[in-house]
């Protein structure tokens, strides 16, 4: 190297190679600065990152009821409670210790009498197919009286008879519980019934009660499902010359919520729920010297229009340099529709679904083309607040893991312009998506 | 695009006028940061909180300045309020004594001028480095610095002189410059 000399003036010096000295920052800074300054537009990567823990709780969530249930229940059944309901497994008992003959042997034990009044029960509220189901779960020894009447000196019992002989009893009848009853929980049905039953019943085993939850479970019409749909979204505008003098690119948009599914017959069920949408759009525009723009609104009167002007500092002209804008809007709808089972077998159904979807904006966020086409512009408030959008897709639906699952694409478009009726151009947001969805299955 | 246009942008709050200005200033406010950090993790998070605040106080900034001078004085006085966070850096600018510092020429690494002066800097103690980074680079006074560093201005003024020794010491072993003696003997032969 070259040996320098003492320079004349150190600070120069120093100066002089600090001033020139220079280090390219990592990208990160840039990330770091760009967040702090705009935390709105970091709705894409947290929507990510929602959807994505939002996601991981549900799977979890469903896990672990499918694991607790079974206990928890058995538990619930098996665990003496003091209530109104204790005196019709009373009277229940009674009802069988004096009513049936056939029990003699075992009138006496308070066990077999309570596996009685609890077999009697199960054979007056199911149909004797699933009663002789339940009633062979038990154990034979406590129940071996019941297996041996069940069908002969038990026939349906008409609980309205065990209505009549205690007050607090409630008119419970064979007639009107079905298997679907077995799902309610209304104080007086028949699971409290059982579970009164069952309350003095020590012996009780836990297959029976995993077998009455089994089928209260695949009983149950109503599922859950939640599901997130990453989608495109693009827009078409009514004007196509506006439409040609633009320079738009479709951006990625979010969905995430639940649906509630009601089945209507077998294989059409009725969807409602709760989801929310981001989407919206690029916009390619360059930096300009401020300049007065003007927009030109609809008045209601026809041929008369409201002038609005603004400074506008993006021109719609981009070259090589271009700035990007971004129109978008985070929705809360209301999803209303159908679900059609067109196709499939027990490993696979093909599903098909429709819903009408009104729409709250949450936030948005809208650069307007002026009327002479030359400058973006921001305000004034144009947004409909209320919209309405339609939601057509389908979807194949499999069972894995104790979990069912539902893929399929979907599409949704937004029927109402993103602007009120006093902006001329009517704009309308189209999502093109992958529906993702999870539900525990029945 | 032109300094005015990234102004108007940045007044509105525009990313990417924003992110033009960043770049066309960020290498240079990094080596500023640099001199005042231990390392480059620490000049990059100096920098940021530092970009963050120029943009936030954009609007402040009255065009009869330079742009570059002003973003580099937010600059200049954020890495000073982080360092005044660290305790050990409050502690070492207010001892007159930096202690001993051991110069190892093996680890010397023998790259460009510029960069080789200011790693020299920065093996200075932190207090030294500091004193002399605002002095001699940036150009505040000692009264000035006594009062950014909250320390006696005599302190400054007795910190930048033993950081110039030590500097120039350093200088000196890295070959970059000669001592005063020698240079003064060779002036002297030639005369």
């Amino acid at each position: 190297m070259e040996r320098k000399f003492y320079p004349e003036n150190f600070e120069r010096f120093l100066k002089g190679h600090a001033d020139e000295f220079k280090i390219t920052p990592s990208k990160k800074v840039w990330h770091g600065i760009y967040n702090d300054l705009h935390p709105g537009r970091r709705w894409p990567s947290i929507a990510m990152s929602m959807v994505f823990i939002f996601t991981l709780v549900i799977i979890g969530h469903l896990n672990t009821n499918n694991g607790r249930n079974t206990p928890l229940d058995i538990t619930s059944l098996n665990t003496p409670k003091k209530s109104k309901h204790a005196k019709i497994s009373q009277s229940l008992v009674k009802y069988e210790t004096k009513q049936l003959p056939n029990n003699d042997n075992t009138a006496n034990e308070t066990d077999s009498a309570n596996t009685n009044s609890l077999s009697s029960i199960v054979t007056a509220i199911l149909p004797s197919s699933n009663a002789d189901n339940n009633i062979t779960n038990f154990d034979e020894s406590k129940s071996n009286t019941v297996s041996g009447n069940k069908n002969e000196n038990h026939p349906p019992v008409s609980v309205n008879k065990i209505s009549s002989s205690d007050n607090q009893a409630t008119d419970i009848s064979a007639d009107v519980i079905d298997e679907q009853e077995l799902a309610s929980t209304t104080p007086l049905n028949t699971n409290n019934a059982i579970n009164t039953a069952n309350k003095t019943n020590t012996d009780l085993q836990p297959q029976a009660n995993a077998a009455l939850i089994a089928k209260r479970i695949k009983n149950n019409p109503v599922t859950l499902t939640y599901y997130v749909s990453p989608s495109i979204s693009y827009r078409s505008l009514s004007d196509e010359g506006v439409n040609n003098s633009v320079t738009h690119k479709p951006m990625i948009g979010y969905e995430a919520g639940v649906a509630l599914g009601f089945n209507l017959i077998k294989k059409l069920k009725f969807t409602t729920g709760l989801q929310v949408n981001y989407s919206g759009y690029k916009i390619r525009a360059n930096n300009t010297h401020p300049i007065i723009a003007s927009l030109f609104l609809n008045s209601g009167i026809p041929g008369q229009y409201d002038v609005y002007s603004a400074m506008s500092r993006y021109g719609n002209n981009a070259g090589a340099e271009f700035t990007k804008l971004k129109n978008y809007s985070l929705q809360a709808s209301l999803p209303i529709g159908l679900e059609y089972e067109f196709a499939g077998n027990s490993n696979v159904k093909f599903i098909t679904a429709a819903n009408l979807q009104p729409s709250l904006v949450l936030y948005s966020q809208a650069y307007l083309l002026s009327t002479d086409r030359k400058n973006y512009m921001t305000g004034p408030e144009l947004f409909r607040k209320w919209n309405m959008n339609t939601n057509l897709g389908a979807y194949a639906s499999f069972t894995t893991n104790s979990l069912n699952w539902q893929i399929g694409p979907q599409v949704r478009y937004q029927l109402l312009s993103t602007y009120s009726n006093r902006y001329p151009v009517k704009e309308r947001l189209i999502n093109y998506g992958i529906r993702i969805g999870i539900s525990k299955p029945k | 695009m032109t300094e005015e246009l990234m102004l108007y942008g940045c007044l509105d709050n525009v990313a990417s006028a924003q992110e033009a200005l960043y770049n066309r200033f960020s290498p240079r406010m990094l080596g500023v940061c640099y001199r005042f950090s231990r390392n480059r993790e620490d000049a990059e998070d100096m920098l940021q909180e530092g970009f963050i605040k120029v943009f936030g106080q954009i609007h402040q900034f009255r065009s009869q300045g330079a742009l570059e001078g002003w973003i580099r004085r937010i600059i200049v006085h954020t890495c000073i309020n982080i360092l005044k966070k660290n305790k050990k850096f409050t502690d070492s600018v207010d001892l007159i004594h930096a202690g001993n510092m051991y110069l190892n020429e093996n680890n010397i690494p023998s790259i460009l001028e510029t960069k080789e002066v200011v790693e020299s800097v920065k093996q200075l103690p932190i207090g030294y480095r500091t004193v002399l980074n605002l002095y001699a680079i940036e150009g505040f006074n000692h009264k000035e610095i006594s009062k950014m560093l909250d320390i006696e201005e005599s302190t400054s003024r007795s910190q930048y002189t033993r950081a110039k020794a030590m500097l120039e010491d350093i200088l000196i072993k890295k070959k970059i410059i000669q001592p005063k003696e020698r240079r003064r003997m060779i002036m002297g032969a030639n005369n």
